[in-house]
């Protein structure tokens, strides 16, 4: 099992690296000059060349990825092109507020979309489960900005009783973490109800009954374990949705963590600090992953025996 | 009507299912006894209701779905289908246990194969600690055969052969009084088969365990049993003594499934086959269930309730004509 | 699996049970509904409205809904319920054409790694897991910043974004399908190596598809909105939804309903995907049922 980990940690420095590349390349690519977005349309040409000059805009493209390569493995994602302050430590006095948030997220869309998934299999075709169903089925289907916009006319326009934007105390974060965490619960939830719906009805769960194991047990002991595999297989893709929900939620509210410093970023043409964030946010998605592959395995023993090479069976599912 | 003697009786059981609005009558009024260290067989075709039974009996059909309608289990003189749920909770796993029929599906992939047992011993000794219910259950696992240095992994690194064998065991674990066998070998090779139905019925013996038996295979029958149900259409046709049914079957049905088995005596060039298909569960016929397909079947076979008559003393078969076809025999 | 294979052969009734499966679905004729009234309205717009979409009134600016303005109207005079109409084909354009051109992609790609294997299969899976170290949703947004914003554009890099998971189911599909009885059968029948691909390996592969291509247009929808959020995207003055609810944030506190409406519309247009998806898996996949 360590030795999983440690490759999987050593196979993420390739594909981390590749990312870079690729983002570097898209953004050279863009047509524009950056001195003269920098120094905007007043600038003289000698200003302009002096600009390109210091900040190394004159190199040929092998030399500024190379360059770029070698700074961003010592942790520097060099200069922002706007503000002239260091890109690394942009990001990381930005980060607590996204984290923040992402982590709200995940609690609202795992740690209760999950259970209550769960709780509508259990009491399939109840009222209970037609509720769930119904709440997540709308919670699915909404922009979560937008909810986050009809969040704040009620609860900051309307009832006056959260703040609308910005950040300052935990109160500030309770909207857009509800607002971005709801279409995280309704797909946990979603998937969870059938993913123990059809949990339940297989022979293994009937088996338990047949020992003479409580109901309780047999919900939390037997099926719950199986029906989390297909839950964790797709945490994955929920994560993406969560952060990548994140960085349009941080612009509904005026929140200045890494998705609104990528978007201003985006529209000043700052492309290192682009770069830089998204190479960033790269990083946190792939770590995420790791955790999300590493719990695979510690759910299902199948994985995990694969993982140690004991047994390599081709497996029929 | 009820007698003392038996351990098990089983009364005019009915189950149902629903599904996508269709009741489909699964089993129908069966009625069979079973004294203690006995092995009654129920035979018939997949999907005649053989599991439905032993699911009823055991209380576990699937819900929402399938429904014990009518009837009384009785064990040991107690109707169990009047037991709360908490009461038939204690019985099941301890008194009467289930061999399931499918053992790649039937132990849960994600907990080791030791820990599966040892919660059957568990559940049903609470003051036995969990390092003593490990024991019991390594010491259930070698009886079956499987080393002690394999019980700690999971389903997925056994075989088929050795999954049932991990099945069998946790079912007599608790040494229950009824083992209910769905198909134990039907997953097997053949050489593995009669492995495991000698275990089972060296254990049965060790236990002095009443069994039912479910199969489709004749042989399996006569290796095991010392009654005989055959099951058609969610009934029980013929029912008597292994020597009763397997020597002079009465019912139509019974004789039908006797020339289909090839036998070396005799040199036949063809297997005689029962024509057509048995009827669907949720639309059946009037009358005796088995009259479409039956090359005796009168005007009368198709009317009305088809009453167990006595063929011999304690052999009853589920027919309107035994008296004629005797004569046509 | 070998029930699962003898149960697809016969591709033709199997399709017909799906069909009728999905239509005796109450919440599947709900979703239908939905996306074909929408699909109505934007063919009907012209019929349904006297407004103009895109002309300025400004002495009618701000009006809250009412009979007359069925959803008000917004900064600029205009009607937003007509707005609305005229936008849903550009909603419905985005959600369907990028999900498409990610179907077909994608398709070839799973289809060319998962039957080949070896050095091809390689290096489109490594590309895939670069792109898929991605957030989809950041991966739009960097394609949009480099195409810039548009409408093409916004198609472009949702479709681009897309594709990595159409691919990959698309090639575990391919592979599970591979090992299937009925293939082994095909094989021994000696069908040729064409018709095993185009009969048996394509069309079983593909039921899977067409499931997650619904719910697939829903989330497209999302993502797009998403963008016109930020500033990427469809920009004003096209009356694309995203770009309409963009527009009214700012006059949230003075005229609320400039943002309510155009996330309604959103809301009832991915439902009735969503619903219409969830139909299409649960008839596809019996076992759920009870």
């Amino acid at each position: 099992m360590g030795r999983y980990i440690l490759k999987r940690i050593l196979w993420m420095i390739p594909i981390l690296l590749t990312v870079a590349i690729l983002v570097f390349t898209l953004m050279y690519f863009v047509p524009g000059d950056t001195a003269q977005i920098v120094l905007g349309s007043s600038a003289t040409p000698e200003q302009l060349e002096q600009y390109r000059e210091i900040h190394g805009l004159n190199a040929p493209y092998i030399v500024r990825l190379g360059s770029y390569l070698g700074s961003i493995l010592h942790g520097d994602f060099g200069m922002s092109y706007i503000y002239s302050t260091s890109v690394t430590a942009d990001l990381l006095a930005r980060l607590p507020r996204t984290f923040i948030i992402a982590l709200g997220t995940v609690i609202i869309g795992v740690i209760v979309g999950v259970p209550f998934g769960i709780w509508a299999a259990i009491k399939q075709d109840t009222i209970a489960d037609r509720l769930i169903l119904v709440t997540s089925l709308i919670g699915a289907s909404m922009p979560s900005f937008w909810l986050g916009l009809m969040l704040v006319i009620l609860f900051a326009l309307k009832l006056h009783v959260l703040p609308a934007f910005g950040i300052g105390g935990p109160q500030y974060y309770i909207l857009p973490i509800l607002a971005n965490g709801v279409a995280g619960f309704a797909s946990n939830a979603r998937l969870a109800r059938s993913s123990m719906l059809e949990v339940v009805r297989s022979d293994y769960v009937t088996t338990a009954r047949a020992k003479g194991v409580s109901e309780r047990k047999v919900i939390l002991e037997h099926a719950l374990p199986n029906a989390l595999i297909p839950i964790i297989t797709s945490a994955g893709s929920c994560f993406g949705m969560m952060i990548g929900g994140t960085m349009v939620i941080e612009s509904v509210f005026s929140i200045p963590g890494i998705g609104m410093y990528m978007t201003s970023a985006i529209s000043n043409r700052d492309y290192n600090a682009v770069q830089g964030s998204v190479i960033f946010i790269a990083i946190l998605f792939s770590l995420c992953m790791l955790i999300v592959d590493l719990l695979y395995a510690f759910v299902d023993p199948r994985i995990k025996s694969q993982y140690e090479g004991k047994k390599r069976r081709k497996k029929h599912e | 009507m009820k007698d003392k003697n038996e351990f098990l009786q089983v009364k005019d059981l009915v189950v149902e299912y629903t599904s996508e609005g269709k009741i489909v009558h699964a089993v129908n009024k069966v009625s069979f006894s079973l004294e203690r260290g006995r092995t009654i067989g129920l035979v018939g075709e997949t999907g005649a209701g053989k599991t439905s039974i032993a699911k009823a009996i055991l209380r576990i059909l699937p819900e929402p779905g399938g429904k014990i309608v009518g009837g009384e289990v009785f064990l040991d003189g107690e109707d169990i289908l009047k037991i709360k749920e908490k009461g038939m909770r204690k019985l099941r796993g301890r008194k009467i246990s289930m061999i399931f029929q499918d053992p790649m599906t039937a132990l849960n992939p994600v907990k080791r194969v030791v820990d599966q047992i040892a919660e059957v011993v568990r559940t049903h000794n609470s003051k036995m600690s969990a390092v003593e219910a490990t024991a019991e259950a390594i010491k259930m696992l070698e009886k079956v055969g499987i080393a002690e240095n394999r019980v700690r992994e999971y389903p997925h690194q056994f075989s088929g052969g050795m999954k049932q064998r991990v099945v069998i065991a946790m079912a007599l674990a608790c040494n229950p009084d009824l083992l209910l066998a769905d198909e134990p070998t039907t997953a097997l090779d053949v050489t593995i088969q009669a492995q495991v139905l000698e275990m089972i019925n060296e254990l049965k013996k060790d236990f002095n365990t009443a069994m039912i038996m479910i199969t489709h295979d004749l042989g399996v029958v006569a290796e095991v049993c010392d009654d005989v149900a055959v099951v058609y259409a969610g009934e029980v046709i013929e029912y008597g003594t292994k020597e009763d049914v397997f020597d002079h079957p009465a019912h139509p049905y019974t004789k039908g499934l006797f020339g289909a088995i090839p036998d070396l005596n005799s040199h036949v060039k063809r297997l005689s086959p029962i024509e057509g298909l048995p009827p669907d569960p949720s639309d059946l016929p009037e009358g005796c269930n088995f009259s479409p397909r039956c090359p005796y079947a009168t005007d009368e076979c198709r009317r009305g309730e088809i009453n167990a008559v006595e063929a011999a003393p304690g052999h009853t078969c589920r027919c309107c004509n035994i008296k004629a076809q005797e004569v046509q025999k | 699996m070998s029930r699962n294979g003898s149960a697809k052969v016969k591709k033709n009734s199997a399709g017909a049970a799906v069909f009728l499966r999905v239509v005796k679905n109450p919440m599947a004729i709900v979703g239908i509904v939905l996306v074909l009234l929408l699909c109505l309205g934007a063919i009907l717009a012209p019929l349904l409205s006297n407004y103009s979409p895109s002309k300025v009134d400004m002495p009618s600016a701000f009006m809250s809904p009412s009979l007359k303005h069925l959803a008000g109207t917004d900064d600029l005079g205009r009607d937003i319920f007509t707005r609305l109409l005229y936008g849903s084909k550009y909603s419905i354009m985005l959600g369907v054409a990028s999900v498409l051109a990610a179907l077909i992609i994608g398709v070839i790609l799973g289809s060319v790694s998962g039957y080949f294997g070896g050095q091809v299969d390689n290096i489109i899976m490594r590309i895939l897991d670069v792109i898929q170290s991605m957030p989809s949703m950041l991966f739009a947004i960097i394609i949009s910043a480099v195409l810039g914003a548009g409408f093409i554009q916004t198609i472009i890099a949702l479709g681009v974004a897309t594709v990595p998971g159409m691919a990959r189911m698309m090639r575990a599909n391919i592979l599970s399908v591979r090992e299937m009885e009925y293939i082994e059968a095909a094989r021994s029948i000696k069908c040729s190596n064409v018709r095993i691909i185009m009969k048996h390996v394509i069309p079983n592969a593909m039921s899977p598809m067409i499931v997650t291509t619904a719910s697939h247009i829903s989330a497209n929808i999302l993502m797009a909105t998403g963008l016109s959020y930020i500033g990427l995207g469809v920009q004003p003055p096209t009356p694309e939804w995203g770009a309409m609810l963009t527009a009214g944030r700012n006059y949230i506190t003075t005229a609320p309903y400039m943002v309510l409406f155009p996330g309604l519309f959103i809301c009832l247009f991915t439902l009735g995907f969503n619903l219409f998806g969830d139909a299409l898996r649960d008839a596809l996949d019996p076992t759920l049922k009870h």
